[in-house]
């Protein structure tokens, strides 16, 4: 009987001793190791093991309390039960969570590569020195990388209930991050950035991380200042992903039934953003490396179209919102004291049959490329649509791409979504989801040139 | 040197005493810790830290009228830190059991190449000083007695909703949040530190959402504190509630801001996020040791503008940053660090201090057990100057007034950047009109030369600042300050 296994045990025995009818219990157990390099040497290897429980306990009117522990022993979660249910005398029974009806179905039949077995912290620390001297090797300009990692993970997250669901995955990965920082003299120093994540240390490509980031920091040296106007704005994959994922509350429905949202329920159907666009939530995208198989709640993930030619064709839900808005589950539940909705891997693309004319950077007059926005949580205003991001990126004019220094993208989000005007067919998968360079057209540049 | 015995009966010693750990962290951990420090130092660590964290947390929150979530949150666990030459290795787990800390020793120790030493050998413990209790000195044993139970906190929120849902207009939405969080820590390394204490953070936040038509507009309001149990159940409704409906009054149908490069007023108090964002985390030895910081060979050279003095510290009643010890078991320091325009010191953690040079300052912090310390703000904040807060705006003639900033960041290149919640127009010395949407960025080494006038008005707010080492509890302040000229991304 591993960890995981124990815990369960453990915890339904306790529910019995303390004659709890109905509860649930979920959580994630992880192990990682992260090791990271300064110039030539290990900067720091630490590992963790850490374990994560969430438990809910019914009251007889309806009501549920949550208490999570990271205390583990029979103690600790005694304890944790204990306060669940004496929380539960106090809590809400309006929209008091309820079990998923999917929790005991069948999940979808998808390859999931099995965990692989770690690397030794030995071997992640010859990495990272290797690669740090890789990249600092690269260019003279390449003074260091302040933020560099190579990070092991080894995860399981359960979730279970007194009615008998018992859901559990077990996953690996592991990512590696560079930003290097370049410097010239007289000039203020650039960064460039890259991640790349993988199921296993093996398969994880380090060599183009290495390229992205190398190449990002040092388009970014000859960089120059920008006047301040209204440009026709191209976003990366990893900005426009950045982007939509601060407005969430478009399509999440626990929002939308808080009115914490720019969306309204009725708006189901509604056209919101150019017939160009596609969206949907893709859990199990093949390059989806965690590719979750259920939800906080056991509920079963599927790919759920959200936006389709512009058109608002489904919220992501949770088993409580989904009751609410009589609409089907989607499996993107995340617990928390209230079960809140989030989505596991976007995926942005032009609408299928949708038609425009192609677009290339190098034939652009005079536009702008957001590589990266930054700062995203001092310059979205989720709830009044509008952003104000610091970005990297560069600026094309007649086939001539140049960097440019600080600056700022401002918006409506409501308005960028309607004034995309083309999607290129040349999709990126990251981290957190694949999308295409996306052309916005409008947008205001602020630039230090005024 | 401690007491001599034979490895296999001391396992057996501590594993007992350290199975009473759960009564609390305190003189039972004593012997398991030095026994534990011995067999570090015997392996061939230079340095060995044991960081034991226990946690109660509540989060209570509110939304339009009712009662939303309760949320308690326990937690348990350790960060063990060894040292060989200034490398070194962090492992951290919920495992507080003697044979959880022993492994995590165990495994910090082979990340960089060492073993416990094994065999009916002799291994003197680590002598640990006489427990250096802050929660026994400073009377904080009673607060978790003293603090507002779960209904008194929903009550409370509840009648800071009701106040805000009298004053706001045009409210679509509102909420209040609040936090609860009790945490007990003992440090005990290799050098003989053994001190523990105990800290309690709460702080509540309100917030609405007003909609008219087309326009829009989100307004926050956060207050917090540390170390007063009762205040959750004190909190000034009215004044919350009012200061809510007069910025979403002034913004709702503001017009956004017109971007440009502008001369810019900060209010006291939140606004000083901006020396926190723009100057503060580039003072922390973590970027001092990557050289990622311009101000890394300026110590004793002209920074900022003369007008500018700023201070870090840990010893404030009350306030969001305050640290009896730090997370390295040091105690409570105030720091100078930028005296009229002069760079004088740096916030160094341990390590910072041995890869730097620089004296250690009582600012190695982290948000938990799972990061090890790093050099952290505390209570930071501007020095008040002689101008009144009329002087500085009545000096701008065409500019932008930040009533109320929001987050910001900085990054290695030191380039920052923050939101403004509440803005202003300044035209002919006056402050004249609401603007939203404005994000103010420049570059750390040059906007603090830009700080020119600081007034008498000094004041602080309570925030959250996230880095290195995981979020910490961090004050913002300064008086009312002019910056001569800003890059303002807006529309």
């Amino acid at each position: 009987m591993d960890q995981v296994d124990a815990l369960l045990a453990t915890a339904h025995q306790l529910a019995g001793r303390l004659e709890l009818k109905k509860y649930d219990i979920s959580g994630k157990v992880s192990r990682d190791v992260s090791v990271s390099a300064e110039k030539g040497s290990v900067d720091q290897i630490s590992a963790s093991d850490s374990t994560n429980v969430l438990v809910r306990v019914w009251h007889p009117s309806g009501a549920v309390g949550v208490t999570v522990t990271s205390d583990i022993s029979e103690n600790g979660l005694e304890a944790a039960f204990a306060m669940a249910r004496d929380v539960s005398a106090q809590a809400p029974k309006e929209d008091a969570p309820i079990f998923s009806p999917e929790a005991m179905a069948d999940l979808a039949d998808v390859a999931t590569p099995e965990p692989s077995e770690p690397v030794s912290p030995g071997v992640l620390v010859d990495a990272i020195l290797s690669i740090e001297d890789r990249v600092m090797s690269a260019h003279p300009a390449i003074k260091a990388i302040p933020y560099n990692g190579l990070v092991q993970q080894a995860v399981t997250s359960f979730y279970c209930h007194s009615e008998g669901a018992a859901r559990r995955k077990d996953g690996a990965h592991c990512y590696v991050y560079l930003y290097p920082k370049a410097e010239e003299e007289g000039r203020a120093p650039r960064m460039g950035h890259s991640t790349k994540l993988s199921t296993s240390f093996g398969k994880l490509d380090i060599d183009g991380c290495i390229e992205e980031s190398v190449n990002r920091v040092l388009s970014h040296l000859a960089y120059e200042k920008i006047p301040s106007g209204k440009y026709t704005t191209v976003f990366s994959p990893h900005a426009i992903l950045s982007l939509l994922g601060a407005f969430s509350n478009l399509w999440n429905a626990r929002s939308i039934l808080d009115k914490k949202s720019l969306s309204k329920a009725e708006d189901l159907g509604a056209s919101i953003a150019s017939p160009l666009l596609s969206l949907s939530d893709h859990p199990h995208h093949p390059k989806n490396t965690l590719m979750p198989l259920f939800d906080g709640e056991g509920t079963p993930t599927r790919h759920t179209p959200i936006l389709q030619a512009g058109k608002l064709v489904s919220f992501l839900q949770c088993a409580n919102t989904a009751q609410a808005m009589q609409q089907p589950l989607t499996g993107h539940a995340v617990m928390g004291a209230r079960v809140g909705v989030s989505s596991h891997f976007l995926h942005l693309q032009r609408a299928e049959g949708a038609e425009c004319a192609p677009r290339r950077l190098e034939d652009a007059e005079d536009i702008v490329y957001v590589d990266k926005v930054t700062a995203l949580h001092a310059g979205v205003q989720a709830l009044q649509g509008s952003f104000s991001l610091p970005f990297d990126g560069w600026r094309y004019q007649g086939g001539k791409r140049s960097s440019i220094e600080a600056a700022t993208v401002a918006g409506d989000i409501l308005d960028l979504l309607k004034q995309i005007v083309y999607i290129s067919d040349e999709e990126v998968v990251i981290p957190s989801g694949a999308a295409a360079d996306t052309w916005v057209e409008g947008l205001s540049i602020t630039g230090s040139e005024g | 040197m401690g007491l001599q015995v034979d490895m296999q009966r001391a396992e057996q010693l501590a594993a007992e005493q350290a199975s009473q750990l759960f009564g609390g962290f305190g003189e039972d951990l004593r012997q398991p810790l030095s026994k534990l420090l011995g067999w570090g130092r015997a392996a061939g660590a230079d340095f060995i830290e044991f960081f034991l964290e226990r946690r109660s947390e509540l989060n209570v929150s509110v939304e339009n009228g009712k009662l939303r979530s309760i949320s308690p949150r326990l937690s348990i666990g350790v960060g063990v830190r060894v040292f060989r030459g200034v490398q070194d290795g962090f492992v951290s787990s919920n495992d507080v059991s003697w044979n959880g800390l022993r492994r995590c020793l165990e495994q910090a120790l082979s990340m960089l190449g060492l073993s416990l030493p094994t065999g009916p050998r002799l291994v003197p413990d680590v002598v640990l000083e006489p427990l250096r209790d802050y929660a026994v000195f400073r009377n904080k044993e009673g607060w978790r007695a003293e603090m507002p139970k779960i209904a008194e906190v929903c009550a409370s929120l509840l009648d800071i909703d009701a106040a805000v849902a009298r004053e706001v207009q045009f409210r679509q939405f509102s909420g209040v949040d609040a936090i609860q969080d009790w945490q007990e820590v003992l440090v005990a390394s290799s050098d003989g530190v053994f001190a523990r204490d105990i800290r309690l953070h709460q702080t509540a936040a309100a917030n609405a959402l007003c909609v008219d038509g087309e326009h829009r507009i989100q307004v926050a309001e956060r207050d917090g504190n540390f170390g007063h149990p009762n205040f959750l159940a004190a909190l000034d409704q009215d004044k919350i509630a009012v200061a809510l409906a007069e910025r979403a009054g002034h913004l709702l149908r503001a017009d956004f801001v017109q971007a440009g490069e502008l001369p810019v007023v900060m209010a006291n108090a939140f606004g000083g996020v901006i020396f926190h964002e723009a100057c503060g985390h580039l003072l922390e030895t973590t970027q001092v040791e990557k050289k990622s910081t311009p101000f890394w060979d300026k110590k004793g050279e002209m920074i900022a503008h003369e007008a500018l003095t700023a201070w870090d510290e840990g010893l404030s009643e009350g306030l969001f940053g305050s640290i009896d010890m730090d997370d390295e078991g040091m105690p409570g320091q105030r720091t100078l660090l930028i005296e009229d325009g002069i760079l004088r010191n740096f916030l160094a953690d341990r390590l910072g201090s041995q890869k730097t040079g620089h004296p250690r300052t009582g600012s190695g912090r982290r948000q938990n057990h799972s990061y090890s310390a790093a050099s952290r703000m505390r209570n930071t904040y501007i020095a008040p100057g002689s101008h009144t807060p009329d002087d500085v705006i009545a000096s701008v003639d065409h500019g932008l007034y930040c009533k109320k900033l929001g987050g910001g960041s900085v990054d290695a290149t030191g380039q920052f950047n923050f939101g403004v919640a509440e803005g202003w127009m300044i035209e002919g010395g006056k402050i004249t009109r609401p603007v939203k949407g404005a994000i103010l960025i420049g570059s750390a080494s040059e906007i603090m030369r830009r700080i020119s006038m600081c007034a008498n008005d000094s004041g602080t707010s309570p925030g959250f600042c996230g880095s290195v080492s995981g979020r910490v509890y961090v004050t913002v302040g300064q008086p009312h300050i002019r910056v001569d000229r800003i890059t303002v991304g807006g529309r």
